[in-house]
């Protein structure tokens, strides 16, 4: 069945990045990516305009007006879908939709509505980590969290996942503030993880910095992400 | 399903039903015009739900096409861009710089058909499977797959085309000293 020459289609591939194939269908279209390279090409498209668009709206999920619990006859205000508190780091379940919705979705749920570093998606600085483990989430009137360091990373997940080498992805927190991540390229280290290389140029209140990144996946399918200054940048 | 049932199930709905109205209208006020008319309009047919199919999926049917009667009367609504970057993608802090790209994809996909943003939607924002919005819509689902594969392509070309997304002089390079203290791991997932 494998024997067909598959036709690479926009079709089959966004189908493909959705995850919306049976197992060996996916499997088949994996394999004929490797030798086609412009369907790579689409498929990397297709995944950017996924992640784009999915956090795009979530200002409509922040204070429903009253008209319209009154048009669907309620009283009191549903919790909002995105803000639910997760204790505890979920078991990754190779192929679930949740596995690509939920992280963005709290990165960016926690840049909208200010946490302090409520995620397991926060930076954890090593050596200054401490137990700051956040219990939950923190209410919206806490101080807005390091809102550069949130749009870098949620700038940085989408660009690891699909970015193309030399391609440049900017990112701004509060005014004054920005950054911007330029991918390098991919290899596979000796002992089978998918790394890729960036660099990190930020800018906060005129002060400029510059970092080297290194980020390989993890068998989980999560990136870890090493960031390293560069000196007399 | 009993009323009381019915009405906890519409209202948990909500804000999924305001966040695709807001992707097909443009805007949160015509989101929530829209929504509130679809709320009405569900409450008074009641009786025309199916138990045991899922009601956000008859709300969602409903929404669009409420909206797309008022596109076809009004024709070509086109949406002001500056309309759309009014709403950024939270609100709890004051900075436009960091919606910026939120505003930018909310307008590229606006200039979308009106038939590949609905899919787009569905799909790629409300997280829908392909065959739930192909039920919803009244759809083959290689329709759904043809109208979101150009959707997102389209998408994408139009986020990718060079603009100036940065001042002059701001290439990230100055020489200003280097403000990280040390090396630092991150885990994204």
């Amino acid at each position: 069945m494998n024997d067909l020459p598959l036709n690479l289609d926009p079709e089959l591939l966004v189908a493909y990045v959705d995850k919306e194939l049976p197992p060996a269908q996916m499997a088949a279209v994996e394999a004929a990516l490797m030798h086609n390279g412009a369907a790579r090409e689409t498929v990397r498209q297709l995944r950017i305009s996924a992640a784009a668009a999915a956090h795009a709206y979530d200002a409509a999920l922040n204070e429903l007006p009253d008209r319209l619990l009154l048009a669907a006859g309620a009283g009191e205000p549903p919790p909002a879908p995105q803000m639910q508190p997760r204790r505890q780091m979920e078991p990754r379940r190779p192929g679930a939709r949740l596995r690509r919705l939920l992280p963005l979705a709290a990165t960016l749920a926690a840049l909208a509505i200010g946490l302090a570093g409520g995620y397991e998606l926060r930076a954890l600085g090593i050596g200054a980590a401490g137990p700051e483990r956040a219990e939950g989430y923190e209410p919206a009137a806490a101080p807005p969290a390091d809102l550069l360091a949130a749009a870098f990373e949620s700038a940085l997940l989408p660009a690891l996942d699909g970015g193309a080498e030399g391609q440049a992805f900017a990112y701004a927190g509060k005014a004054g503030e920005r950054g911007r991540v330029e991918l390098g390229g991919r290899f596979t280290t000796g002992f089978g993880a998918e790394c890729r290389e960036f660099t990190r140029s930020e800018s906060r209140n005129g002060v400029s910095s510059r970092a080297g990144g290194l980020a390989c996946r993890g068998a989980d399918g999560s990136w870890n992400v090493l960031l390293i200054p560069v000196a007399g940048s | 399903m009993t009323d009381a049932a019915f009405d906890r199930e519409l209202v948990a709905a909500l804000p999924r039903l305001r966040r695709f109205a807001f992707g097909l209208a443009g805007s949160l006020d015509e989101a929530d015009d829209l929504v509130q008319a679809a709320c009405e309009r569900a409450l008074a047919r009641r009786d025309q739900y199916e138990p045991g199919t899922r009601l956000v999926s008859w709300m969602y049917r409903i929404v669009q096409t409420i909206w797309i009667d008022r596109v076809r009367r009004q024709r070509a609504v086109s949406v002001d861009p500056a309309l759309l970057a009014e709403y950024p993608g939270g609100d709890a802090v004051g900075e436009a710089e960091s919606r910026l790209a939120l505003a930018e994809v909310r307008q590229a996909i606006a200039v979308l058909s009106p038939e590949q943003r609905t899919v787009l939607l569905l799909v790629s924002v409300e997280g829908l499977a392909y065959r739930d919005a192909a039920e919803i819509l009244g759809l083959p689902i290689g329709t759904i797959m043809s109208r979101l594969a150009r959707a997102r392509l389209a998408l994408a070309k139009a986020l990718e085309e060079p603009k100036a997304r940065w001042g002059s002089g701001d290439r990230g390079s100055g020489d200003g000293a280097s403000n990280d203290r040390g090396a630092q791991v991150i885990k994204l997932r």
